[in-house]
């Protein structure tokens, strides 16, 4: 049984599944308000070039107001779907905060699929947005009106870091190698959980690491004999043992 | 050595390239061969790693990794090319006319509050006032009873620009909006229409016709055909919502859209192409100096260019 998540599970054709996780509506908010900061940031740009070239002349003046107008119709309207259509779903804002527009298959979209979604903003945004964010909570891939009609839904890409080979860290000493018990046999289950911990010791803090080290240390020590100097370091110790990392 | 350990001491690599190789995106045909046969790699390694149990973490990247690829291989070509000439001249007109009796529900939505509106303004100046503020009554009054109406070159290209910006997206959101349940369209459709109805009624009523018209002749018919075309398309939208129903027959509401998407692109298409026309001839040709019965003549034929590229356009003969 699959656990109530943001996640979108997908099979393909060659019988793999992988599971998708889904981007709610603060965190694309919050894209979408740093691409309106970008958005103005290069709107103002371009208002003080034309504003410094309309002091040449009238006619010149007038050429750089019109052609700012344009700007911003293609700003307003072309912003999300040209970037989109480019990079293969992402905008900056998108692209910082590890966000991808994908079709619902996983695929990716066409272009017409992308403008469709980036013209349909004018009726999310209704009511500064609650139309969107109504749109987005209801459904249950968080899909505002634009993703529904363009058959798209926004991922999230971050948090998903390649991963690196744990290693012992210190290094062990020659006295807990002496420590060490000769055999250290543990269940492959229970072993795969301490290398999970061991594997996320670069993002936890040390207090938060002994805590959750504390859990499992107490029994590992009692059913193996391995004592360290703190629960993580026993921890650690015992997966190593038991992996053969001690000799390394 | 851990399974976990193993996994990754032997595949990093391959998995670092294959990442590298969907940043670079795939164009020539052996990235293509590189890119699918990285992903049967991965595909291969996600098992591995599941069945072997090593780890949440390196099974959660290798499923976002699979993912992507996935998403490149089997999704839309990234630069498929679209002939906008053939957009704009056959296919959007061919759309529109296929759309039916949505554009005549369109059509007499927009049209006919703007003869109400016109009429009444006509017979009675003072109603006119209480459908739009007299302050922008007398301005609009303002702009039409000057004797002139030449304008500076530099204000023509201002103007261009700025009838880009609001027109075209007044017909954007008209369309937009069509997504709640082809209501937004409705209003705007009417809204309008009774505006300018009431603001023409009340400028000829004041007897600034002349200049009026003369303004308007040469743009009109592209600007109120676009406005009833995106009007349309934004009903499309919410009748494909609303009924489920799309030209392909019945459907589940969200198929129906779906299967909606690029014909209401196309006719979306139509109206911006006939709104850019409509700002060009707006900007530069409607305020300018030349004689008052040219332009008319000029308007005339405009009417009869927009009809036959709406009746004409992409027919096969």
């Amino acid at each position: 049984m699959e656990p109530v998540d943001t996640v979108l599970s997908l099979a393909t054709p060659e019988r793999v599944r992988f599971r998708f996780r889904l981007a709610g509506p603060l965190v694309r908010a919050l894209a979408w308000s740093f691409d309106l900061v970008i958005r103005g940031i290069v709107l103002m740009a371009f208002g003080v070039v034309a504003a410094v070239v309309g002091v040449t002349g009238e006619t010149v003046a007038g050429l750089g107001a019109g052609v700012l107008f344009v700007f911003i119709f293609l700003l307003d309207w072309g912003y999300g779907a040209a970037f989109e259509w480019a990079t293969g779903g992402q905008t900056p804002g998108k692209y910082v905060l590890g966000l991808r527009v994908v079709r619902v298959d996983g695929g990716r979209p066409t272009g017409g699929a992308f403008i469709l979604r980036n013209l349909l903003r004018a009726a999310d945004g209704l009511g500064f947005g609650a139309v969107g964010f109504l749109s987005t909570s209801l459904d249950p891939m968080f899909r505002r009106l634009g993703d529904l009609a363009a058959g798209t839904v926004v991922l999230c890409e971050s948090g998903s870091a390649r991963p690196a080979v744990v290693v012992l860290d210190p290094p062990i000493t020659e006295e807990e190698r002496l420590a060490l018990p000769s055999v250290v046999a543990v269940q492959p289950d229970h072993l795969q959980v301490i290398e999970a911990l061991l594997a996320r010791r670069a993002r936890l803090s040390a207090g938060r690491l002994e805590e959750l080290a504390a859990i499992v240390a107490p029994a590992l020590q009692a059913s193996t004999g391995v004592v360290g100097a703190s629960a993580s370091r026993t921890v650690a110790l015992v997966w190593a043992r038991a992996t053969g990392r001690d000799r390394a | 050595m851990s399974r976990r350990t193993e996994l990754i001491r032997a595949r990093e690599p391959a998995w670092r390239e294959l990442e590298r190789a969907l940043d670079r995106g795939a164009r020539t045909g052996s990235d293509w061969a590189q890119l699918s046969e990285g992903y049967r790699a991965v595909c291969a390694d996600l098992a591995r790693a599941r069945s072997w149990g090593a780890g949440e973490e390196v099974v959660l990247y290798l499923e976002s990794l699979a993912g992507r690829a996935h998403g490149v291989l089997y999704g839309a070509r990234p630069r498929a090319s679209v002939n906008l000439l053939r957009l704009v001249l056959a296919d959007a007109p061919r759309e529109i006319r296929a759309s039916g009796w949505l554009f005549w529900a369109a059509f007499f939505m927009f049209y006919g509050p703007l003869v109400l509106g016109t009429v009444t303004a006509l017979i009675e100046p003072t109603l006119a006032e209480r459908v739009v503020p007299v302050e922008q009554l007398d301005s609009m009054l303002d702009a039409y009873s000057g004797s002139e109406v030449g304008r500076e070159a530099g204000e023509d290209f201002t103007m261009t620009g700025f009838y880009v910006l609001n027109n075209v997206g007044i017909a954007l959101r008209c369309f937009a909006t069509g997504a709640l349940a082809g209501l937004g369209p409705v209003f705007y459709l009417v809204y309008n229409g009774l505006v300018l109805g009431t603001v023409q009624g009340y400028v000829i009523a004041m007897g600034a016709g002349s200049n009026f018209i003369t303004f308007v002749s040469g743009h009109s018919s592209w600007e109120l055909t676009a406005v009833v075309v995106s009007g349309a398309a934004g009903l499309r939208l919410g009748l494909a919502i609303v009924v489920g129903q799309g030209a392909a027959g019945v459907a589940s509401r969200l198929d129906a859209v779906r299967r909606e998407g690029p014909a209401l692109l196309r006719m979306v298409a139509g109206a911006a192409f006939m709104l850019f026309i409509a700002a060009l001839i707006e900007g530069l040709w409607s305020a300018s100096m030349v004689p008052a019965p040219v332009k008319w003549g000029f308007g005339l034929v405009q009417w009869f260019v927009v009809g036959s590229w709406l009746w004409f356009g992409g027919r096969r003969s």
